[in-house]
């Protein structure tokens, strides 16, 4: 007695076999009756659902008519603030260059300050080098650092502290204008997320 | 019977394009091509007349609202039938489920029958109404593409998002419940 293949009578039945899955099957229906009557009451059962009535429904035309009354303005009002925001697209990644400019500006001009300052040339200037190495100091005043140690950390923990402050706005700008990037991206290439975004 | 309008897939791509652009008259022609489609899969999952023209009519308004969301490479069809089939679903969950309550408007059969005939004819059709009706709503939903808009497996897979196996699986579970649910009438129509 030949093994029953039921998982494949409805792709047969709905005519999904490639030619050669169909040939074979149809050979296994020689010779196995209970495939093929399974099949047979499968065809009675389509046949049976095709008497299905359906009603008489609106035309087309009347459906078209009721619909178009309903609509919202949606994607009208979508393509004008769509619109807008592809005029104004471009403001984002041009305001993040203008506040790295204003930055940098500022932190160059403040060190070359600061080293005028230390070389005397300007007089020396509280904004700038006032509070600029306050823990070391803190701990040369109580002798806990030797004055020879304190003559190259103070100098460092100036340094470090404008690394730090230049590297963590850097840092965020960089994150916003990748984020800029990433969305821009989304907004070309998946047209669902670029839904979310209006 | 409604005439059915034929359209050149070039032609429905522009009316889609002009319709992305906000252009209601070209919206308007995209309904009346896929209007009877809609109709005929949002009645099949509801099982009633007005619920499926109300949920045909949500169908429409809900791929105007998500037409920016349609990708031309795809069947605007089947895009369509998936709108369809969620509208039909949330319907029938509003109208808590009155797919079932619906056989005594079911339409007329043929006045050509004689009284016997025509007795059968709707005894039989009421039964399969209420066979279809019993369904879980993902296996009907892939029946209804299958046994009444001839989808292919792939086509279906696309259209409800899921994997090829689980259509096959819906569909297979969908006739066997079917299959045991109209037998005496199987036996009576096919003796």
């Amino acid at each position: 007695m030949p093994d029953h293949k039921f998982e494949l009578l409805n792709a047969y039945l709905d005519g999904e076999l490639n030619p050669q899955q169909r040939r074979k099957f149809e050979a296994h229906l020689d010779g196995c009756p209970e495939c093929l009557e399974e099949l047979e009451s499968l065809e009675s059962l389509s046949g049976m659902l095709a008497e299905a009535p359906l009603p008489d429904f609106s035309s087309p035309e009347q459906l078209a008519a009721n619909v178009t009354l309903q609509l919202p303005r949606t994607p009208q009002r979508d393509a004008a603030s769509h619109s807008f925001f592809n005029r104004s697209w471009w403001l984002a990644p041009a305001a993040l260059l203008l506040v790295w400019l204003v930055l940098s500006t500022l932190t160059i001009s403040g060190n070359l300050i600061g080293a005028a300052s230390e070389f005397g040339l300007v007089p020396s200037l509280s904004l700038f080098a006032g509070n600029a190495a306050n823990y070391t100091s803190l701990l040369g005043r109580f002798g806990l650092v030797e004055p020879d140690t304190l003559q190259w950390l103070v100098p460092s923990e100036a340094f470090m502290r404008q690394l730090v402050t230049n590297m963590v706005w850097q840092v965020a700008l960089a994150m916003l204008y990748l984020s800029w990037i990433a969305i821009w991206w989304a907004r070309n290439n998946r047209p669902e997320l670029n839904r979310q975004f209006r | 019977m409604h005439t059915v309008t034929t359209t050149s897939p070039a032609d429905e791509r522009t009316l889609v394009t002009q319709a992305q652009q906000g252009d209601r008259n070209a919206f308007s022609e995209l309904i009346r091509i896929h209007a009877q489609g809609v109709q005929r899969v949002v009645y099949r999952m509801c099982g009633d007349q007005q619920v499926a023209e109300d949920a045909a009519q949500e169908t429409f308004i809900q791929a105007w609202m998500k037409l920016d969301s349609y990708q031309p490479k795809s069947s605007l069809r089947n895009w369509l039938y998936r709108i369809a089939v969620n509208s039909a679903i949330d319907m029938l969950r509003k109208e808590k489920r009155i797919l079932s309550e619906a056989v005594e408007e079911m339409p007329l059969a043929d006045g050509e029958l004689g009284p016997e005939a025509a007795y059968i004819h709707e005894e039989r059709a009421v039964a399969i109404h209420n066979a279809i009706a019993a369904l879980p709503d993902a296996s009907r939903a892939v029946f209804i593409l299958r046994e009444y808009e001839d989808l292919s497996y792939r086509e279906i897979s696309e259209t409800l998002d899921i994997p090829l196996g689980t259509v096959m699986s819906r569909l297979s579970y969908a006739r066997k419940l079917l299959k045991d649910e109209l037998s005496q009438h199987l036996e009576v129509a096919y003796a």
